[in-house]
């Protein structure tokens, strides 16, 4: 072969592949859980790849940090961000959409208590400190309704995040912690803490969808083929996950945590159902959450939001 | 009337550079240089003032966390005299420890929270006490630097006349030191306020610094550009108070 052909197939080659992985940057909200982690998952399996994706992962705060990051262009997705902040987000303009379902019912977060104290379910809560993240958060909205449903009288107690919920239950500050797996899911092995509420309890909130995946409107109307690739390869990694065992080994490694930890927290706190990208459940329920919390000044019904959502998943 | 035009009074430049600066923002936004989801232009955040008297309790909360303010400005600069006092009187002391308060000052303190969380809980009292801490180097510093620089000269003059310990200290050591005292107290002020409303942000407890939180959260960016330029005008306003206060007690010295 004459030496300039093969230079020139050399570089088309080169080009074509180049061109072939595009770069799609992703934001995660806290790594080291089963759900925020599904997206790690599929590219260390190689899904992404397959896909002709490369995937450019960085952790934020969650919240509005994550959301001003995709109107930024800082990064093209964000995932499992909560469902009220965007609906809020949305309707003051911002130019949000959402592509998938993340999170339906709240199967992952539980509420303990320290196992000496004898607080074994919510009928023990009575006059005793219960505590969520902060002020309007998901945390703060179960609480209230688990306490509302069971008709207890307990005292709700903005404790922070999990770590410092952790020290402040094991040190006496407040009697009922809240945390998500892989977190203290061996100290309820041990026998060290008793769970004593979880957010599926509530049976409105077991069908309402309050985490979703989300993307910059603009973007999407422009790399539309590209988010279409992103979500099939999210729903192939999802299903990937739940049926190799390598994920739960991927999941460990991630958390930092034995393996069987990481196992029983997958199967005890992560239904795949629970995951299920395609439909956006519960929106009444979450437009009622959202006025309550002052996430939207007004009531609004689901066809004034119904712009928020453009699902790219494929139906199953 | 060029002089006067090129070299205004402080006042009316202050105003021409705030001008200027909120002129190219709400230009800038409205050209969409930047999102306005991100940075919205003053005309929607100077207006979301007046929401947050009416709808997130401005006044209670602002009075919390200036009520904190005060309370870690005082325990942290009381301690701080004694402590600025205690290393002047004692050199042993001055010569062994000054460096370290110097180090302690330049630390990221507010990294601290956790502890303090722990120590106290979440409440008011972690706010105060880690605001308390903020304060402590910048007093001691400057407490013990205004003492070690008092005119040998008058000290002398005090013994000459037989003043007591006490006296030589109220009539002579603590006038003389007292500008640079006051500096410390100032600083300590802006360090207990800069702590109080990120602790209160870190912590999501209390007025100002929460309610930010809280905002940011809800996707209020209006109100929550108002919220900060709140606070940053109060804090303007507590430092002109104290130049002021500083200006009438050395007048009366």
């Amino acid at each position: 072969m004459h030496k300039s052909s093969v230079l020139a197939a050399s570089l088309s080659a080169f080009l074509s592949g180049t061109a072939y992985a595009e770069t799609l940057k992703v934001a995660l909200p806290q790594k080291g859980n089963w759900d925020t982690g599904i997206v790690e998952y599929g590219v260390k399996a190689g899904i992404f790849k397959a896909a002709g994706l490369e995937i450019d992962i960085s952790y934020t705060a969650g919240g509005a940090a994550t959301v001003q990051a995709v109107i930024s262009g800082s990064v093209d997705v964000a995932m499992q961000t909560g469902l009220l902040g965007l609906i809020g987000a949305y309707a003051k303009g911002a130019p949000v959409r959402v592509i998938s379902a993340a999170m339906t019912g709240s199967p992952d977060i539980y509420w303990y208590a320290r196992a000496d104290k004898g607080i074994k379910s919510l009928k023990d809560a009575t006059d005793k400190t219960m505590g969520y993240s902060a002020a309007g958060s998901s945390s703060h909205l179960l609480v209230l309704s688990l306490l509302e449903q069971n008709k207890i009288k307990a005292k709700p107690t903005a404790t922070g995040g999990i770590p410092s919920t952790y020290t402040q239950v094991m040190s006496g500050q407040i009697d009922i912690g809240w945390a998500v797996p892989p977190f203290g899911v061996e100290d309820t092995k041990a026998g060290k803490i008793n769970i004593v509420a979880r957010g599926n309890d509530l049976p409105e909130i077991r069908d309402t969808t309050v985490r979703v995946n989300f993307a910059n409107a603009d973007s999407l109307k422009t790399k539309r083929a590209l988010f279409v690739k992103f979500s099939e390869a999210y729903v192939k990694s999802l299903e990937w996950a739940y049926a190799n065992d390598k994920a739960i080994d991927y999941f460990a490694e991630s958390a930092e945590v034995p393996r069987a930890i990481a196992l029983e927290s997958r199967n005890g706190f992560y239904p795949k159902e629970a995951m299920q990208p395609y439909d956006v459940r519960g929106l009444k329920v979450s437009l009622q959450q959202a006025v309550d919390f002052k996430f939207i000044p007004k009531p609004m019904d689901e066809k004034e939001i119904a712009g928020l959502f453009d699902i790219l998943v494929p139906k199953k | 009337m060029l002089a006067t035009l090129l070299r205004p009074p402080p006042v009316i430049a202050r105003m021409v550079f705030f001008a200027v600066l909120f002129g190219v923002w709400e230009v800038a936004s409205w050209l969409g240089l930047f999102s306005r989801f991100i940075a919205p232009p003053p005309s929607e955040v100077i207006p979301s003032i007046g929401l947050l008297y009416s709808d997130n309790e401005l006044i209670t909360r602002f009075l919390r966390t200036f009520g904190e303010v005060f309370a870690a400005a005082g325990i942290g600069s009381g301690f701080g005299i004694v402590i600025g006092w205690w290393l002047h009187h004692n050199k042993t002391a001055g010569r062994a420890y000054t460096d370290w308060f110097a180090a302690i000052a330049a630390a990221p303190l507010v990294l601290l929270f956790p502890l303090f969380l722990v120590l106290f809980g979440r409440n008011a009292s972690t706010i105060i006490a880690m605001g308390a801490v903020a304060v402590l180097p910048a007093v001691i510093l400057k407490t013990k630097e205004g003492l070690d620089h008092v005119p040998t000269v008058f000290i002398h003059v005090g013994r000459t006349f037989g003043l007591t310990r006490w006296q030589q200290m109220r009539l002579i050591m603590l006038p003389a030191s007292l500008p640079t005292i006051f500096t410390g107290l100032r600083l300590g002020l802006v360090f207990a306020l800069i702590n109080v409303v990120g602790v209160e942000y870190l912590i999501g407890f209390g007025g100002m610094g929460l309610m930010i939180a809280e905002l940011g959260d809800r996707f209020e960016v209006a109100g929550m550009y108002a919220a900060i330029l709140f606070v940053v005008l109060c804090s303007a306003c507590f430092f002109w108070a104290t130049a002021r206060l500083e200006k009438w007690l050395l007048s009366t010295r």
